[in-house]
């Protein structure tokens, strides 16, 4: 009967029915004080006000992160294997070093200082990179010219000569020279002289002077 | 543009990704929600929480709506977000609903305040299922179709646990001391 009454209460009844159960109720006492007390709860909780909600539930949309700021999938992608790689490397190197240590091997101060080979191996000669003897001092072999004999001002030398320093000694030419006459007391110097090349050797500088 | 048809063309901008349509569907159904919640859970943090929660899942499922009532839809998520939220909470013996939170403003009138009590603590001590029906038939104002939708139960299964419901409520109500005497049936007043 309770649900009839509900039922009833919310005219969800057939025509019929609804004339039935309201025939009923006007027989009925207990029913009809149970309908009231029925329609008096529904009507107290239909008037319960709904409350606002104290904030909003929207949805935040998500910011695009710019493209600068994105790290390219390429880098994502090797940036595990490159840790893996550096990680078998450290362990590789660790596990050689103490296999290493357990075999009795020497380390590197061990080899330099206990060489086997060492004393019978003959002392090594400086072998000198360049022909050019330095002195340092002219008198030892008076014929030989030097920068300070050297005449500047005839010829210009066609580069600047980084080569020569005082107290240089200059070697003989090794090339033959084109032969030109030999100069009297009275005669005039040549305004052009002949040189072995464009860019004079040592040797030709000297023979200009 | 009536309140359906703006409804309709939110829902359809909504289910290309425009947020700001879906906001203003979440705008139009956030108090309901919240109040089911609230009547729900009997909990005001968790209402808030569950409310949250419902709104992010109606977001990402939205594709899934296949049209019909949007407000069953809506309501039926709140539904099951709140019957989660109550699952995954210890069982504790129904408290005080916090009143401050549901009241309007102070001035409210007292005998309606006092009403609204002892309204609010017959519904905690109804089941889940009962206070589903009642609130959803009785306050939020659904048919028993919707209803049913929303409690994903059957018809008669609704009308069966309103009826049980409103029973429930009606003997508490009849027990407490505080109902005004205008509100107890003739036979009562002494």
């Amino acid at each position: 009967m309770e649900r009839v009454l509900s039922e009833y209460l919310n005219h969800n009844l057939s025509p019929e029915d609804m004339e039935r159960v309201g025939h009923h109720l006007t027989q009925c006492q207990r029913c009809r004080e149970d309908y009231e007390h029925l329609k008096l709860t529904v009507g107290l909780v239909r008037s319960v006000p709904s409350v606002p909600a104290p904030r909003s539930f929207a949805i935040q949309p998500i910011p695009q992160v710019p493209q600068a700021e994105r790290k390219p999938l390429r880098t994502l992608l090797l940036r595990p294997v490159a840790l893996s790689a550096v990680a078998v490397l450290a362990l590789s190197l660790f596990y050689v070093i103490a296999e290493n240590s357990k075999e009795g091997h020497p380390t590197s101060d061990e080899m330099m200082v206990v060489n086997p080979g060492a004393e019978d191996m003959a002392p090594l000669e400086a072998t000198p990179l360049f022909e050019v003897e330095l002195s340092s001092s002219r008198a030892e072999k008076p014929g030989t010219p030097t920068l300070e004999s050297l005449a500047v001002g005839e010829i210009a030398p066609p580069h600047p000569t980084p080569l020569l320093s005082e107290g240089m000694e200059v070697s003989p030419p090794t090339h033959p020279l084109p032969s030109r006459p030999a100069l009297g007391p009275g005669d005039k110097v040549p305004e052009r002289v002949d040189v072995c090349a464009p860019h004079l050797c040592l040797p030709c500088i000297g023979r200009i002077a | 543009m009536p309140d359906h048809d703006q409804e309709l063309v939110d829902i359809a901008l909504a289910k290309q990704g425009d947020i700001f349509s879906f906001n203003r569907l979440v705008g139009g159904y956030q108090t309901r929600a919240y109040n089911l919640s609230l009547r729900l859970l009997r909990d005001r943090d968790e209402a808030l929480d569950a409310c949250q929660e419902s709104f992010l899942k109606a977001w990402k499922k939205l594709k899934d709506f296949k049209g019909g009532s949007f407000k069953a839809w809506m309501l039926k998520i709140v539904v099951n977000s709140c019957r989660d939220q109550q699952r995954k909470k210890k069982p504790t013996i129904p408290m005080d609903m916090d009143i401050s939170s549901l009241a309007t403003s102070v001035e409210e009138e007292a005998l309606r305040h006092e009403l609204e009590q002892e309204i609010l603590k017959g519904l905690s001590c109804l089941n889940f299922g009962e206070r589903s029906a009642v609130t959803l038939f009785d306050m939020e104002g659904l048919s028993y179709q919707e209803a049913a939708e929303v409690m994903s139960c059957p018809l008669g299964t609704v009308k069966s646990r309103l009826s049980s419901g409103r029973r429930k409520l009606r003997d508490f109500l009849l027990k407490s001391e505080l109902l005004p005497s205008q509100f107890r049936p003739k036979s009562d007043v002494v």
